[in-house]
């Protein structure tokens, strides 16, 4: 486990909070979980690396309530289809990645992130979307019980 | 106000109660010029939809972590998220999970796109 890199087979988590309208969990239990779940103000979204917490969802989602979801390192890095048109000839491709960030009170904590950085809402609401397909087929883990 | 709209509206405007960080994260509170805003929005787009004769559904009402209003609507595998800031209104529709053949975005400010993206939605 590198404290410097992020493996392909890492499990991430993004907590996802409830009473905010950003998962809906249906009748025959699967979700709809919505792309604003994902949103981030600065266009790098914050998750935790499980194995930096003890593959325990709840140091995630801390005393809140809400489901945590979990996407797979590979998967992200996958993502090869975001594109930008910065003129009729030109298109930008992104590569989309993982770094750690470790903060002093979050040892787990990393960040997804494209590379060249997103400045255009429009492709990071796009990357949001994905993430968001990903985390309703992968697993998630239900915290909205007290 | 159309009546069918009543509690997307009540949920509209609880989210001027939301606090800074209020996803669990760094998101901005929602502005209350994008609440007001997204109110006049959704009143229209609710006439616009009626006048074409076609079923209503409620949205998902939540915010974008930079303070603006999101609606969402899923029908089977469509998927149409409208994110309405102060005066502006920008759409994403996707129908599968492919970034470039399979998702759309632009301007959600005049009738005949949202009109378009309706009938697209219920299609």
């Amino acid at each position: 486990m590198s404290d410097d890199f992020v493996d392909d087979g890492e499990i991430l988590y993004r907590r996802i909070a409830a009473s905010r309208n950003l998962y809906k969990i249906k009748d025959d239990g699967t979700i709809e979980i919505y792309s604003t779940a994902f949103g981030d103000r600065d266009f790098k979204i914050s998750v935790d690396r499980a194995q930096k917490c003890d593959d325990n969802p709840r140091y995630t989602m801390g005393n809140e309530l809400g489901i945590v979801a979990c996407l797979v390192v590979e998967q992200i890095r996958n993502i090869d289809d975001l594109t930008r048109n910065e003129t009729k000839d030109d298109l930008q491709l992104f590569k989309i990645d993982v770094k750690p960030v470790p903060l002093s009170h979050n040892l787990a904590h990393a960040e997804i992130y494209a590379i060249p950085g997103i400045e255009k809402r429009s492709a990071f609401h796009r990357l949001c979307r994905r993430l968001a397909r990903l985390a309703e087929m992968g697993q998630w883990i239900d915290l909205s019980q007290s | 106000m159309h009546k069918e709209i009543l509690r997307t509206l009540a949920e509209l405007y609880n989210l001027s109660t939301w606090p800074e960080g209020w996803n669990g994260y760094d998101a901005r509170a929602p502005e209350l010029e994008a609440i007001q805003y997204a109110a006049w929005w959704i009143n229209v787009f609710y006439g616009e939809v009626a006048d074409l004769h076609l079923d209503w559904s409620e949205p998902n009402v939540t915010a974008s972590a930079e303070g603006e209003v999101a609606f969402e609507w899923r029908h089977g595998t469509k998927n149409l998220t409208i994110y309405i800031g102060n005066q502006s209104t920008e759409y994403l529709k996707d129908w599968g999970a492919d970034i470039n053949t399979e998702m759309e975005d632009g301007y959600a400010d005049s009738p005949n796109i949202r009109r378009s993206l309706w009938k697209w939605l219920v299609s």
